[in-house]
């Protein structure tokens, strides 16, 4: 029954022909008349199964035919484990082939079939849309590392067993008592307590965790990516991708657009933190001065962006901030509009030639201004960014800062006073030092949330002029590396370099994320 | 319009700048400075009252000269100045989306407060009508409620025995831990859509939460035992001395005690489907089904993206109407939660 394992699809060759034989024309007839795929519930595979199936009955000698060219034992006849094996190493052998190979179809497409001055043709529409589709390395892939891990869990267990074995027919040797199978089990329990409470948890997080992040890890390692290889094959190529982010000047621009996105991405990473950290820590200190009334009041009000879900505050600014947006508007109302006009900041129309640096530095937009959408001017849009992230980030810390400044201790203030310390000076001895120490392993945290944060980027601007586009390999003006990469991912389907990137992402924030936990109380401690 | 605006804004930092001196005016006299500031939310008044207050406390000849420097008012004005401005710009967007939200064109307004002839409930009539809003809702309700029920019931069990046992392979496990969480979220997008694929799952909304209890138990495994590591051993060692199982020590004495730590996941877990807009996004906008819109699939991420991320399809204001009803609770159970919420993470950063 190998036809029957050779899923998804059959495979046929071109050169074997079709013969009609009187027991397949009666076949064709009803299926024909019956066998419409969207009233009968014929999926096309189960259709092409079961043509295929008849047909060898009909000409065993294409049967032997088809298994000495088309059979896999690996893929076809291997159990589990094996293939499982096979598919990681091999990611498949046989190619996706289109369904013009396949003479049952050409044969079915040619006949009608005419009973009671009726003439019926063949319902071919589930042949037609239906590839031939040969090995399909990604899922392959998936089910080979679902073994691998399985596989895994196995080895432990019987690693276990032999060991237990062992050790019960010891202990059996030298007591000579027999353990029943309930002291076994209560044995096992108490000893075993931490492994059995943990296994649910391990069991989800192999799947679910660590099976998707090697996965991404190895096609970094192969050439999946374009549409050919996500329904067909793809194969290992090794450390080729890496080396393309280096091969300046070949093909797509994937090693130039690369050390432009980091470059700002890094930047990004650095202001985004800093302006956060440091616009909290004013406004904390504002707050927390002597001279304001009310700091519960103004605390509530100004931790409200913290509140509000980050995505519907982002969705809005991204309306807020649009060319023909509400800022825009008030900014003409007012008459700011004709200031930047005097200024040269609008009204211009840009030219590559005609203007100095500084004019192009300063262009806003021609009509409005483009906050997100600037063609020209990246770096105005980068900044826009950085400044509206501080409406979104700025008050978590506030209210971390204000919170821990409430509970700095008194006395140490009043001893300063009687030194005669200005508060100034209070503020850089006493406030400061405090506040870095608790809040620096979370400045840390955020700077590596900032570096993978995706939203900003992406619900604001959406990557920014230029996303999508070949000649900059598909990356915009504001992308930062995990907003391209979800271009590359899920529009693009460069899937080999954008786990490249995760890599390299992973290796850069790891180390710093790394550094920042060593430090930790809980670290040294365990 | 923008003069009347520019005027509430100055009055109201002078308001405050009063009010402020009234508080100082008070303090310095020996009464509450916080009456002193109520009193001087009345302009004028509240200064002639305090000055006109009996003195309760001794008080220093060159006392009231420092409130009333130049330096000092000044100093004030320019700290309400700030605060007002800060609040302006806190409040801008929320109070635009709520405007637009009730307003009845379709346009992106171009006022902050829309005019009270615009007004109109006819944003939420048509998100409820007009959109697959309510099949959104159901569906991100849904995962949430399970993502709260599994992702707890599979992290209480590990977190407890990572807090509180020594055994074999612990500092790798949580070293382990660690490291995939470093890996960007993304790392795993293909893999799990080719997981989806091969169990025929795509579309389905209700099994994405298999991803988000799975994704979420590394974190929380970290949260739970740094909260548990806090609790003293000795409970456990002497419930043992008295002869009780690990599973009793579990259940009648640590599982109460890390009730707050619990619910703090719980809720965690029960946010996090609201406004994860990647996964669904890409495993969700399958058509299953010719027969069912595949709108109707989508959590509600993707489908408020959806209103606003097509510049030639969208409705802005629709878009801030289904917004408001998302953010709103969640916004009051952050700002109910706040205490616990900023404070929690700090101990979770300095503690582990």
């Amino acid at each position: 029954m190998i036809y029957i394992q050779y899923v998804p699809e059959v495979d046929y060759r071109k050169d074997a022909g079709y013969n009609a034989t009187e027991f397949s024309m009666y076949l064709r007839n009803y299926i024909t008349k019956r066998a419409n795929a969207a009233t009968s519930g014929l999926t096309s595979k189960n259709y092409n199964r079961f043509l295929l199936e008849v047909y060898f009955s009909v000409h065993p000698e294409l049967r032997t035919d088809f298994e000495e060219n088309y059979y896999n034992w690996f893929h076809d006849t291997a159990g589990f484990f094996v293939k499982g094996f096979w598919s990681v190493i091999t990611l498949g052998k046989t190619d996706k082939q289109y369904y013009y190979y396949n003479s049952l179809h050409d044969a079915l497409k040619s006949v009608r079939f005419v009973e009671g001055g009726i003439t019926y043709t063949p319902v071919t529409g589930v042949l037609d849309y239906t590839p031939l589709i040969g090995h399909t390395s990604q899922f392959l892939l998936i089910s080979g590392l679902i073994s691998t891990l399985l596989f895994v869990y196995f080895i432990f267990i019987w690693i276990w067993s032999a060991w237990d074995a062992y050790a019960t027919s010891i202990r059996y040797a030298a007591t000579k008592v027999r353990v029943t199978d309930k002291e076994w089990f209560l044995n096992v329990y108490a000893h075993g307590f931490e492994y059995i409470m943990i296994l649910p948890a391990l069991f989800v997080i192999t799947f679910i965790s660590i099976m998707p992040i090697v996965f991404g890890f190895l096609i970094a390692f192969t050439n999946f990516s374009g549409f050919d290889t996500d329904t067909g094959r793809f194969v290992w190529v090794g450390f080729q991708n890496f080396a393309r982010i280096f091969s300046f000047g070949e093909g797509i621009p994937f090693a130039e657009t690369f050390w432009k996105v980091l470059m700002w991405t890094v930047i990004w990473a650095i202001a985004s933190t800093t302006t956060v950290f440091f616009g909290g820590m004013f406004q904390a200190v504002v707050i927390s001065s002597e001279r304001v009334p009310f700091k519960k009041f103004w605390r509530t009000l100004l931790i409200l962006p913290w509140a509000v879900p980050a995505l519907i505050s982002q969705m809005a600014f991204s309306i807020i901030f649009s060319e023909h947006g509400v800022v825009n508007e008030i900014l003409q109302g007012i008459g700011v509009y004709d200031v930047l006009n005097n200024w040269g900041m609008l009204g211009v129309e840009y030219s590559e030639s005609a203007m100095t640096a500084w004019q192009k530095f300063i262009w806003l937009g021609q009509e409005n201004i483009q906050w997100f959408n600037n063609p020209q001017n990246e770096w105005f849009v980068r900044i826009v960014l950085i400044v509206v992230n501080i409406w979104l980030g700025a008050p978590y810390f506030m209210a971390l800062m204000t919170s821990i400044m409430t509970s700095i201790d008194k006395t140490l203030y009043e001893a300063a006073d009687i030194d005669g310390a200005t508060p100034n000076q209070k503020f850089k001895f006493i406030t400061f030092p405090l506040i870095m120490y608790s809040t620096a392993p979370i400045l840390v945290m955020t700077f590596s949330g900032n570096f993978n944060n995706f939203g900003v980027i992406y619900f604001i601007t959406q990557g920014g002029v230029g996303t999508g586009d070949i000649s900059r390999a598909y990356a915009g003006d504001t992308d930062i590396l995990i907003s391209w990469m979800y271009t590359l991912t899920v529009t693009k389907r460069v899937y080999n370099m954008a786990s490249v990137f995760s890599i390299l992402i992973f290796l850069l924030v790891g180390s710093i994320a790394a550094w920042n936990f060593s430090q930790t109380r809980a670290f040294k401690e365990d | 319009m923008f003069g009347l605006f520019v005027g509430i804004f100055f009055f109201l930092v002078l308001l405050f700048t009063h009010s402020a001196i009234t508080a100082d005016v008070f303090e310095r006299k020996g009464y509450a400075k916080i009456n002193g500031a109520l009193v001087g939310l009345l302009p004028v008044y509240g200064l002639l009252k305090a000055n006109s207050l009996p003195d309760r406390k001794q008080v220093l000849k060159g006392a009231y000269r420092n409130i009333y420097s130049a330096k000092e008012i000044g100093m004030k004005l320019i700290t309400f100045f700030q605060l007002c401005l800060a609040v302006f710009f806190v409040l801008f967007p929320i109070v635009y989306l709520i405007g637009a939200s009730f307003t009845n064109i379709d346009s992106l307004p171009t006022t902050l407060i829309p005019p009270a002839n615009l007004a109109s409930l006819q944003n939420y009539i048509d998100l409820f009508d007009g959109t697959d809003f309510l099949y959104w809702y159901k569906n991100t309700l849904i995962i949430a409620v399970l993502n709260m029920i599994l992702g707890v019931v599979f992290i209480t069990g590990a977190g407890y025995v990572f807090a509180r046992f020594k055994f074999k392979g612990k500092k790798a496990g949580l070293m382990g831990i660690l490291v995939m969480q470093v890996f960007p979220s993304f790392m795993g997008l293909i893999a799990m859509f080719t997981l989806f694929q091969t169990f025929n799952l795509l579309g389905k909304s209700t099994y994405l939460t298999i991803l988000y209890v799975g994704g979420s138990i590394p974190g929380n495994i970290w949260l739970i035992k740094g909260y548990l590591s806090q609790i003293p051993k000795d409970l456990d060692e002497s419930a043992m001395l008295d002869g009780a199982s690990k599973w009793q020590i579990f259940f009648k004495i640590i599982l109460p005690l890390a009730v707050p730590i619990l619910s703090f996941v719980a809720v965690g877990q029960f946010m996090a489907p609201w406004m994860d807009y990647m996964l669904p996004r890409l495993l969700l906008d399958i058509q299953i089904d010719p027969e069912i819109p595949v709108s109707r699939q989508w959590t509600l991420a993707v489908g408020l993206f959806s209103m606003i991320s097509n510049p030639r399809n969208s409705s802005y204001t629709t878009f801030a109407a289904g917004a408001l009803i998302v953010a709103v609770p969640i916004t009051i159970l952050y700002m109910v939660f706040q205490r616990y919420l900023i404070e929690g993470i700090t101990a979770g950063a300095t503690k582990g």
